[in-house]
């Protein structure tokens, strides 16, 4: 797998993580609202429920740079490999005698210092992509904290339990499946070497 | 390797055909180009796709300092005749496209900035190379709706695109057209199917048969010389084609 591939399927993996932190969202403001039917009976559930909504609003940030950082890493990987490619087609023109070598050569030297400068961007923005990603991976230690805290919290909701549980449950599920995806993520980007 | 063939000397003038490349795979279609120079600075006509870049690159550096080449020619905007302008740009970055105005924001896309392309008007323009002037001659809808042949009144040869393009077999190899009747039955079917009006085609025939021509230069095939360029007017204005249908 070339480069440009496996920034392309990281870019994948990306996506459907922002997918599963759209759903953290509607699943925050769900249990605000049930919260708030359950009165007094669910007092720290509300409480949960808005370090749930908190941690969501934290998520779509992380997403909004993961996003941008992975656009800014496409594009950058695309031109190199276009680069790339003129760079094969004029040291081509070198390999047809000494005369087209001496004339390609500078051509041919200030092509290979744009793909160099494209790789060094490339490896710069990959290092910001994981510091991003390591830090979105704390945020879904924290996220699954508080997902343990609203199920305990479910539990004192009197008439409303099964149904907080219900939503402590769901909101336990998606961060457990952001966490998964983050850390494929964090493999995939090793892996990739990028 | 691709050939440099001196074709027109007059002292420092020259045309050189760029033709024949006997590497060149067989799913790219043969390309001629034409470096018509003035002493020190030359001109360039479609230099060609990028996938053979290399192999003009390097005829060019058997005969002549491609630095010195200061103007690109495309006579329309096709892949094989200008998507190599990125790797030219890449050599030589202050060099300018002269082309049609209908594609100076389609051309781009290959390569180049708003300075690169210079737009030909309609009526065509003169492109002064050295002390030559070099006239853009309008071949609109034969086969591009922005089309231009290039024409040296000094040298009377006419640079003619895809007009009097022939796909020829390996075996016809010859720069020159030397039997025209075999020659131009490789050019029938080509300019049936892409040259697109037959009002145009009439208008070109007229303006090519007013013309002092002594070379007829195609971007593929073979080259008419003498007698075999009114010839190939003659038979081209007889040629039906533009039905808009296959």
């Amino acid at each position: 797998m070339n480069e440009l591939q496996a920034i392309v399927e990281i870019n994948e993996e990306i996506k459907s993580i922002v997918y599963a932190a759209e759903n953290i969202s509607l699943t925050a403001t769900n249990a605000m609202l049930v919260a708030r039917q359950a009165g007094a009976n669910a007092v720290g559930f509300s409480v949960v429920a808005r370090e749930l909504r908190m941690f969501s609003e934290k998520m779509t940030a992380a997403m909004q740079v993961l996003s941008t950082l992975i656009y800014r890493q496409v594009v950058l990987a695309a031109s190199k490999r276009h680069r790339s490619h003129s760079v094969v087609l004029l040291a081509r023109a070198g390999s047809y005698g000494d005369l087209a070598q001496t004339r390609i050569a500078p051509a041919c030297a200030r092509s290979q210092a744009d793909v160099a400068k494209m790789e060094r961007l490339i490896a710069e923005m990959s290092r910001e992509l994981q510091i991003a990603i390591r830090r979105t991976a704390k945020q879904c230690a924290t996220g699954l904290v508080i997902a343990r805290s609203a199920s305990i919290e479910a539990a004192h909701g009197g008439a409303m339990t099964p149904v907080l549980r219900q939503i402590a449950q769901g909101v336990e599920e998606v961060v457990v499946t952001i966490a998964k995806q983050v850390k494929k993520l964090e493999l995939q980007l090793t892996e990739a070497g990028i | 390797m691709k050939k440099a063939t001196i074709i027109y000397q007059s002292g420092q003038h020259q045309w050189i055909a760029v033709a024949r490349d006997p590497d060149r795979p067989n799913y790219l279609i043969d390309t001629n180009e034409y470096l018509i120079t003035d002493g020190a600075t030359a001109l360039l006509t479609d230099p060609g796709g990028s996938e053979i870049f290399s192999m003009v690159f390097a005829a060019i550096c058997e005969v002549f300092d491609p630095a010195q080449i200061g103007v690109l020619f495309a006579s329309h905007q096709d892949p094989d005749i200008i998507s190599s302008l990125s790797l030219w740009l890449d050599f030589k970055p202050e060099l300018r496209c002269h082309l049609s105005r209908l594609w100076t924001t389609f051309v781009p896309h290959f390569g180049g900035t708003d300075e690169t392309l210079v737009g030909i008007p309609d009526e065509g323009s003169t492109i002064v190379v050295g002390k030559l002037k070099l006239q853009a001659v309008p071949a609109h809808y034969l086969h591009s709706s922005g089309n231009f042949h290039l024409y040296d009144p000094v040298a009377k040869l006419l640079f003619s695109g895809d007009i009097g393009a022939a796909m020829l077999p390996v075996e016809m190899g010859d720069l020159f057209v030397k039997d025209f009747d075999s020659h131009i039955r490789y050019a029938e079917a080509f300019h049936r199917r892409f040259m697109g009006s037959p009002e145009a085609k009439r208008l070109w025939c007229e303006r090519a048969a007013a013309m002092d021509i002594d070379m007829l230069c195609p971007q593929h095939g073979a080259i008419y010389q003498g007698a075999d360029v009114g010839r190939f007017i003659n038979w081209f204005s007889e040629l039906q084609v533009g039905s808009g249908l296959i």
